[in-house]
C-alpha cells in the first residue's frame, strides 16, 4: 500500500501513480505540475523525479546515428531518378490532358457539322 | 522546376528516414537498403499521393502533401522491416550503450522512435504503423516500461516498501 502523507488527497497520489506507471502518456510539463502539486508527499516526489529525469533522458537511449557521405549521395542518387521519373509523369499527364481536349474540341465540332447537315438536308426537303 | 523541391525535400528528411531504418534494422547497409526500397516502392506503387502531387505542381515546403510523402516513406520502411526483421532477427546482436533499444519488440522500437526522435503525434504514427491508437498508446507506454527495465531503472512507486530507485 502506498503511505500517504494526510495533507495529500489520495486522488493526487493515485494520478501521481497512473504517471509513474507510464499507463498515461506523461508530458514533462504535467510531470512538472505534479511535482509541485504533491510536493508534500515524499514517496511520490521522489518517484515523480525518478520517472520525469527518466522521460528527460529517454532521448539519450534511442539511436541517432551520423549518415555517411558514401550513403547520402546514393540516397541523392536515387532521389534524383524519383524526381526524373515524376517530371515524365507530369509531362505525360500534361499531354494526355491536352488529347483528351482536342478529343473533346473535335467532338463537339462533329456534333455541330452534324446538326447543321440534318439541318440543310431538312430544309432541302421541304 | 518544381520537382527539384520534392527532391531537395526528400534529401533533407534522409537523416529522419536513414536513422528510423536503422533503429529497426541496427546495420548500415540494412538501413540504407530499407530507404532505397520504400523510395522505389513510392514510384512503383502508382499512388494516389504522387498523382496529387502531379497535379497540384506545388512541391513548396509549405504543402501538406510532403508530409504525407514522408509519412509513406516511413510506413514503407516500417513495413518492409517488419518482414526483414523476422528473417534476420537471430543474426542481429546489439552490443553498447544502445542495447536496451534494440532488446525491444520490434513494434515498441518504431513507437518509441517515432514518437521521442521523430515527434510524430499519435495519427501519424497509428498511419505509419497500421495499428490502432490504443495499441499504439499502450506499445509506447510499454516500451518506456520496458526500456526502463532493460537500463536497470526501477520506479518506487508500487513497490515503496521494498523497491530501490535507480536513476538512469
Amino acid at each position: 500500500m502506498i503511505k500517504h502523507s494526510p495533507s495529500v488527497s489520495r486522488s493526487h497520489c493515485l494520478h501521481a501513480r497512473k504517471v509513474i506507471s507510464l499507463l498515461d502518456s506523461p508530458q514533462k510539463e504535467n510531470l512538472d505540475y505534479l511535482t509541485g502539486h504533491i510536493g508534500r508527499c515524499r514517496s511520490c516526489t521522489r518517484t515523480l523525479r525518478d520517472a520525469k529525469t527518466f522521460l528527460e533522458k529517454l532521448d539519450h537511449h534511442i539511436p541517432f546515428v551520423s549518415i555517411s557521405a558514401e550513403s547520402a549521395d546514393e540516397f541523392k542518387r536515387e532521389i534524383a531518378i524519383l524526381a526524373k521519373k515524376i517530371e515524365v509523369k507530369k509531362q505525360a499527364l500534361v499531354q494526355r490532358r491536352f488529347i483528351e481536349k482536342i478529343k473533346g474540341i473535335k467532338g463537339r465540332v462533329l456534333q455541330f457539322i452534324q446538326t447543321a447537315m440534318t439541318a440543310i438536308v431538312a430544309f432541302l426537303y421541304l | 522546376m518544381k520537382v527539384l523541391e520534392l527532391e531537395h525535400y526528400l534529401e533533407h528528411n534522409y537523416k529522419d528516414l536513414f536513422n528510423f531504418a536503422f533503429s529497426l534494422l541496427p546495420d548500415d547497409l540494412q538501413a540504407q537498403q530499407l530507404v532505397l526500397d520504400s523510395v522505389q516502392v513510392l514510384l512503383l506503387d502508382d499512388n494516389e499521393l504522387i498523382r496529387a502531387c502531379i497535379e497540384k505542381d506545388d512541391f513548396s515546403s509549405s504543402n501538406p502533401l510532403l508530409k504525407q510523402v514522408k509519412n509513406f516513406l516511413l510506413k514503407s520502411i516500417y513495413n518492409i522491416a517488419s518482414k526483414r526483421f523476422s528473417q534476420i532477427r537471430s543474426s542481429i546482436i546489439v552490443e553498447g550503450e544502445h542495447a536496451p533499444f534494440y532488446a525491444l519488440p520490434f513494434e515498441e522500437k518504431a513507437i518509441l522512435f517515432l514518437k521521442h526522435k521523430l515527434n510524430l503525434n499519435f495519427s501519424e504514427i497509428e498511419e505509419v504503423t497500421g495499428l490502432a491508437r490504443v495499441s499504439v498508446i499502450e506499445k509506447l507506454n510499454s516500451a518506456r516500461s520496458d526500456l526502463a527495465t532493460n537500463l536497470g531503472i526501477t520506479f518506487s512507486l508500487g513497490s515503496i516498501s521494498s523497491g530501490e530507485t535507480v536513476r538512469s
